[in-house]
């Protein structure tokens, strides 16, 4: 069989696990390998198959089937400010475990899914992004079981902070805020287990041990009594549904978790809009409803100290008022008007015009 | 310990409280701090008493202001350069701050910090950073704390963020942003935070391309505020 070798520009890291069947795209497909050099701007693909990278940094990256990573840039320098990593997560479920990351400065890490931005402070976490660009992300703990650092998860409508161990979000598009973090009930064997690459030369070993073991029991029996000698135990698959052999990687877990998370959001969200109407409907506003009003264009709640009101058409405004204080909200797009009155006042004035041309 | 780095600098020090500065080259640290009133600093071509605005040019540099005193004044017109991290802080009445940069669109003014801290009444301040979206990353920071204070801003940025508190009454703000967005992730953010009467603001956003984002957080009373968000600019009163 005749390797394809790419040509070579600076190597930036290479595949030091595999599995399976991958693709690099670079000036061309190239089917991954063991040592297979990484360079800037690959487009590191997995069908069937997974991927490790190791970069030179000692980063390591590991990829599980149908992911895409590609790498924007990665420069390693003596001087942190000039060390960059930036890489999109399109697609798939990775593991991300940061190496000397501490030797670039943090603003110069991105790594970026469809709809979210993530800020690294030396961590170890996994990413999941399904096909319409969702993204989990859960921070890991290290090897102490505490938190192996600090993420930043933004949005354009904000951020938040993961630095507890399985501690996670979920960023749905760009445009909205990420949900609020929650821990989840896991452990490193099922995240281990999920994303492992190459199978560990411990379960190699524990397999080997076992059958020792068995084979000194073995020794007590009165062979020439029975005749079990015959018997081929190398041949024989006495294994096949040992505990070891659970395909965890035919769960689809982190992508079941996004469902999960998102229903616990609902359910939080179903609570806190009982509540919100309650306290909604004390208020003294009119020309809007509770919630997303389709006439207006406008989210609103809020209670008695503050009000909230969302307008997000071509560009977004947001005004958290006192709700205590007399507002005159004139809202015009296209020709329309909007006017929203809140404690029966027009104290103060404001406008919003809204238009595309 | 911050290395005081400048090519070309010459400080003069003339009539009361007088400072002149010209400054080019790179990586620059600048640290001027004034106490007592009537303190200006501007050009090295200005004379006593009738200021023109500073040249401060090059990447890298940082500039720090400290004017605490009545009557302040900082003029700077044509900095340029990328990297630029600036501290201003005026404390006292009627000080008047004009700050520009790139304004000819010609030079570069990326990755900028900027953070402005006026604390006292009948303040005045205008900003004028790039041309033709010239300005990318741009970060400013900005405390008014006081009564009677007028500023105007002016950015034209393809990404840019802004957070603005006004705190007191009667404080009049003229914000304008635009920009050309070369794609989505490039937006433009103002968060403003508002507290006191009788405030008159007006913010247009004007992003071809680009989101533009406004947050307003208000506490104010018998203030009259004006949004428009208007890629084209046809929109120009409320």
């Amino acid at each position: 069989m005749m390797v394809v070798l790419p040509l070579h520009a600076d190597s930036i890291g290479d595949i030091t696990e595999l599995r399976g069947v991958g693709q690099v795209l670079r000036d061309k497909p190239y089917d991954t390998s063991l040592d297979f050099d990484i360079e800037q701007n690959d487009d590191v693909r997995t069908a069937n198959g997974r991927v490790g990278i190791t970069f030179l940094d000692d980063s390591v990256v590991r990829l599980t089937e149908h992911s895409k990573l590609v790498i924007d840039e990665v420069i390693f320098d003596p001087n942190p400010s000039k060390s960059k990593m930036k890489m999109k997560f399109a697609s798939g479920t990775a593991r991300f475990i940061t190496g000397k990351i501490g030797a670039i400065n943090k603003e110069n890490i991105s790594i970026s899914t469809p709809t979210s931005k993530i800020g690294i402070r030396g961590t170890d976490f996994t990413v999941t992004v399904d096909e319409l660009g969702r993204s989990l992300v859960i921070l890991l703990p290290d090897e102490f079981g505490v938190s192996s650092g600090e993420i930043t998860v933004q949005t354009a409508m904000g951020s938040v902070v993961l630095n507890q161990p399985y501690e996670s979000t979920v960023t749905s598009v760009w445009e909205t805020s990420p949900t609020k973090p929650v821990i989840l009930d896991l452990n490193l064997n099922i995240i281990d287990n999920m994303l492992i690459v190459s199978p560990p030369k411990e379960d190699k070993i524990s397999l080997e041990e076992q059958t020792t073991n068995n084979a000194g029991g073995i020794l007590d029996v009165d062979y020439l009594e029975f005749e079990e000698l015959d018997v081929d135990y190398l041949a024989e698959d006495n294994l096949a549904f040992n505990e070891l052999d659970i395909d965890y990687l035919d769960v689809n877990f982190l992508e079941d978790l996004l469902e999960v998370i998102e229903e616990i959001d609902a359910l939080e969200i179903r609570e806190r809009r009982t509540v919100g109407e309650q306290l909604f409907s004390e208020l003294d506003i009119k020309g809007t409803n509770y919630g997303t009003d389709t006439s207006t264009q406008i989210t609103t709640f809020g209670d008695a100290e503050k009000i909230t009101l969302i307008r997000s058409v071509t560009h977004s405004v947001q005004l958290d008022l006192n709700g205590e204080t007399g507002y005159n909200i004139i809202i015009e797009q296209d020709g329309k008007a909007y006017n929203i009155i809140l404690n029966s006042s027009s104290n103060s004035v404001i406008t919003i015009k809204q238009s595309s041309g | 310990m911050r290395a005081l780095i400048a090519l070309f600098l010459s400080i003069g020090l003339y009539a009361d409280n007088e400072i002149y500065v010209d400054q080019t080259g790179d990586n620059a640290a600048i640290d001027i701090e004034q106490l007592g009133s009537t303190n200006l600093i501007g050009d090295t071509d200005a004379t006593a008493g009738s200021m023109t605005a500073a040249v401060l040019n090059g990447s890298g540099m940082t500039l720090d202001i400290n004017q605490i005193g009545s009557s302040n004044k900082f003029l700077t017109d044509g900095i340029f350069g990328t990297n630029f991290t600036g501290f201003f802080e005026f404390d006292g009445d009627s000080n008047e701050f004009e700050f520009s940069m790139d304004t000819t669109g010609l030079n570069t003014a990326d990755s900028n910090d900027i953070n402005i801290d006026i604390t006292g009444s009948l303040n005045m301040a205008d900003i004028d950073i790039a041309e033709v979206s010239g300005a990318s990353y741009l970060d400013i920071d900005w405390i008014i704390d006081g009564d009677s204070n007028d500023a105007t801003v002016d950015i034209d940025a393809d990404y840019a963020t802004m957070t603005m508190d006004i705190l007191g009454d009667t404080n009049t703000l003229t914000f304008i942003q635009s920009g050309y967005g070369n794609s989505s992730s490039d937006a433009k953010y103002f968060n403003l935070n508002l507290d006191g009467s009788n405030n008159t603001m007006t913010v247009k956003q004007q992003s071809t391309l680009a989101s533009d984002w406004l947050t307003i957080s208000s506490d104010a009373s018998n203030s009259n505020i004006c949004i428009i968000q208007n890629d084209g600019g046809t929109a120009t009163s409320c």
